[in-house]
């Protein structure tokens, strides 16, 4: 006997709740995913970037109305460079810290990002299918695309001859992007 | 799983979060108002693709941009202009057709799918959003307007939208308390993507029935190490197939033994992928 489920709020009705009522459920393997291809992710990845530019927005254009208010009151003053130096420092370290909290937070919990879901791309664990940790999250996006891009992307220009599909950082953080077909 | 599921209902109780009630031709709805980060950050991703969209835009359009330029000092200079005036008069109306192009692709990205695709643009979509009215009839264009005008009021001043956010028991903007709508939260829907292996709701239910016993984690890790070959990525790896014996095994043994009899036995490895998948990503 087969039996579907769909809406949590029948069990009590459709089951009672007791053990046995697990009984014949049947399920299919679910569809095998394929590894994402690569405009796909640059896509997903233009989306990222620009939702992340729209979360960071907010900051930056805070850190540029303090420098130039500082570099204004304080005319050919030497101690301003110090101040805009301090201001550069703090602009990168929130920058990070978003990107921490942004990248970090969605493959955690989500395993994707907007971006990736929109295109429906999911990342992992390469060897466990599970979800990466928030400074894992981290190393790849910022080390790994930044070693990625360092000879003329050729790293993530490996998305296109591999055929796992994973680029140069996600080899170097042991992650696998999948695409699931509709 | 167990700990979200309480939360949610120790949640109804709260005065803040409490649920809207709704009558939707007779029948009694709950909607459950959106948090404010959550839709935040729904409106950040429509601007992330927002921004690419116009951005791809312009560069197709460029040189559309600067032959039209041309063609309307031509034109303006047809109507007895001289030449600085004429060009200045040109770069105003292409800057003005610019902006109109802008502000269409814009509204009519929120109104086409709010209106069309069911209450829900794409960001809010993937966060389990959606425009829907208090009084249970369809969102009719005419509402997508008003909310669509009220985001002027709503977004560039920021602080009435903010007040009457937090203000109003649905959590309504302006344009929401004017248009008569709300957004709704739903927790399943934003959530039905995390699972890999089984559907959410049958998953749900599973867990409930089988009660499987906690199971360390180097062993849920080896057991997820052949569930991913072999479910996700589609067997390729020849070598897992070999081993599933010993797989299988692995999942005997905290499922327990009766259950595994009764059930397929396909059935008890998805569930016992997905219940390992799910701890995995909650406790690491």
């Amino acid at each position: 006997m087969v039996q579907t489920y769909d809406n949590p709020d029948m069990k009590t009705e459709a089951f009672g709740s007791t053990r046995l009522a697990a009984d014949g459920f049947q399920l299919d393997a679910p569809a095998a995913r394929v590894p994402g291809g690569f405009w796909r992710r640059l896509v997903a990845a233009m989306i990222d970037s620009a939702t992340y530019s729209v979360l960071s927005f907010p900051v930056t254009f805070l850190f540029g109305f303090a420098m130039g208010v500082s570099g204004v009151l304080s005319g050919t003053d030497p101690h301003n460079t110090t101040i805009a130096a301090l201001l550069t420092v703090g602009s990168y370290l929130i920058s990070f810290a978003i990107a921490f909290l942004y990248y970090g937070w969605f493959y955690k919990n989500k395993g994707a990002t907007p971006g990736k879901m929109l295109m429906r791309l999911r990342i992992a664990r390469a060897d466990t299918g599970t979800n990466l940790t928030y400074w894992r999250a981290f190393g790849r996006e910022t080390l790994g695309k930044i070693l990625s891009s360092i000879v003329l992307c050729i790293g993530f220009l490996l998305v296109v001859f591999r055929q796992d599909k994973r680029a140069l950082h996600d080899l170097l953080f042991n992650t696998q992007v999948t695409y699931e077909p509709k | 799983m167990q700990s979200r599921q309480q939360h949610d209902t120790s949640s109804h109780h709260h005065a803040a979060d409490a649920p809207s009630d709704l009558v939707y031709d007779g029948l009694h709805v709950q909607l459950k108002p959106t948090p404010f980060l959550t839709r935040s950050l729904a409106l950040a991703v429509d601007y992330g693709i927002l921004y690419i969209v116009s951005i791809a835009a312009l560069l197709i359009a460029m040189f559309a941009i600067f032959g039209s330029l041309a063609s309307w000092t031509y034109l303006v200079e047809s109507r007895g202009f001289e030449g600085d005036t004429a060009r200045s008069i040109a770069v105003l109306i292409v800057a003005f057709l610019l902006l109109g192009g802008m502000m269409v692709l814009t509204h009519g990205y929120f109104i086409y799918f709010e209106y069309k695709k069911n209450g829900q643009t794409p960001g809010k979509k993937i966060f389990g959003l959606k425009v829907v009215t208090i009084d249970g009839t369809p969102l009719s264009f005419g509402k997508c307007m008003m909310r669509e005008t009220l985001r002027y009021v709503d977004t560039m001043l920021i602080l009435p939208g903010l007040l009457s956010f937090l203000l109003t028991q649905k959590k309504q903007r302006l344009g929401d308390l004017l248009a008569g709508t709300m957004v709704s939260y739903s927790q399943h829907d934003s959530q039905e993507t995390d699972y890999l292996y089984v559907k959410q709701s049958t998953y749900l239910y599973l867990q409930e029935v089988l009660h499987p016993e906690p199971v360390p984690e180097s062993d849920m890790r080896e057991y997820l190490t052949f569930a991913y070959q072999e479910f996700i990525l589609g067997g390729r790896d020849e070598r897992h197939h070999v081993r599933r014996e010993h797989w299988e095994k692995l999942a005997r043994q905290y499922v327990p033994e009766s259950i595994f009899k009764n059930l397929d036995q396909l059935t008890t490895l998805l569930f016992f992928a997905e219940y390992c998948q799910q701890t995995l990503n909650r406790i690491t």
